[in-house]
């Protein structure tokens, strides 16, 4: 497997409601998708934000990211959830006008069950990993 | 001249411009002609609004097939991620 970014986004009530694996994403990249928008937009009553990895372990957003962030929730009237999710950390971002960047992450201390799966859509697992789900 | 409609996607509503637009308008036209409708008012099921950004919006095109007799053309938010560039036609800029 090789190593690429992934997205899932995730409901109301924490829970996975579509895994984001397109051709053509990367390690550093996922490009731009008219599906992932119609499931946003289709799914927006439900929606609670959207997680997606950073497998070199960046934990911030990039100015891409950013773009992503703001242009979703002009298009659904609406604030999101966003994590980011690295080898070792989640982060979770939100609008925040004091911030330059307009959005603002820290650490998430809950233990979202999606995050290990969205890892594993991301990297391969580790030997100790691979050993601990055998 | 072949022309599409345009629909587009703001604030969580979503409506046809009335008037069909040129199918090979480029997508800054469009992206142009979708904030300007916007800000007038004139998109059915959109409500007015000023301050309206769809510069960074992405512009899908679709030609007619079977199901969907007319050119349609849909202005949407764009959804990559990471260090991604995409394609500048596409109307993502980070720098803007």
């Amino acid at each position: 497997m090789e190593v690429a970014e992934a997205a899932v986004v995730i409901d109301h009530d924490d829970q996975p409601t579509y895994w984001h694996l397109p051709a053509g994403r990367t390690a550093a990249s996922i490009p731009d998708s008219r599906d992932l928008w119609m499931v946003l937009w289709n799914g927006r009553e439900r929606l609670a934000g959207v997680a997606h990895t950073h497998p070199a372990g960046v934990d911030q957003p990039s100015s891409i990211d950013l773009v992503t962030f703001r242009a979703c929730e002009d298009g659904l009237g609406r604030r999101l959830s966003w994590w980011i999710v690295t080898p070792t950390e989640v982060m979770l971002c939100s609008h925040d006008p004091t911030d330059p960047r307009g959005y603002r992450c820290h650490p998430d201390p809950v233990p979202h069950a999606w995050v290990e799966p969205l890892r594993r859509h991301s990297w391969p697992a580790t030997d100790s990993s691979a050993r601990e789900e055998s | 001249m072949r022309y599409a409609r345009l629909n587009i996607t703001w604030n969580g509503q979503n409506g046809d411009l009335p008037d069909p637009v040129s199918w090979h308008a480029s997508d800054k036209e469009i992206l142009q002609w979708a904030t300007e409708a916007v800000r007038s008012g004139s998109v059915p099921g959109i409500t007015k609004t000023h301050n309206v950004q769809l510069h960074r919006f992405v512009v899908d095109r679709f030609p007619a097939n079977k199901q969907v007799p007319e050119d349609r053309i849909y202005v949407r938010p764009p959804t990559p991620f990471g260090a991604f560039l995409g394609d500048a036609s596409r109307g993502i800029n980070p720098c803007e």
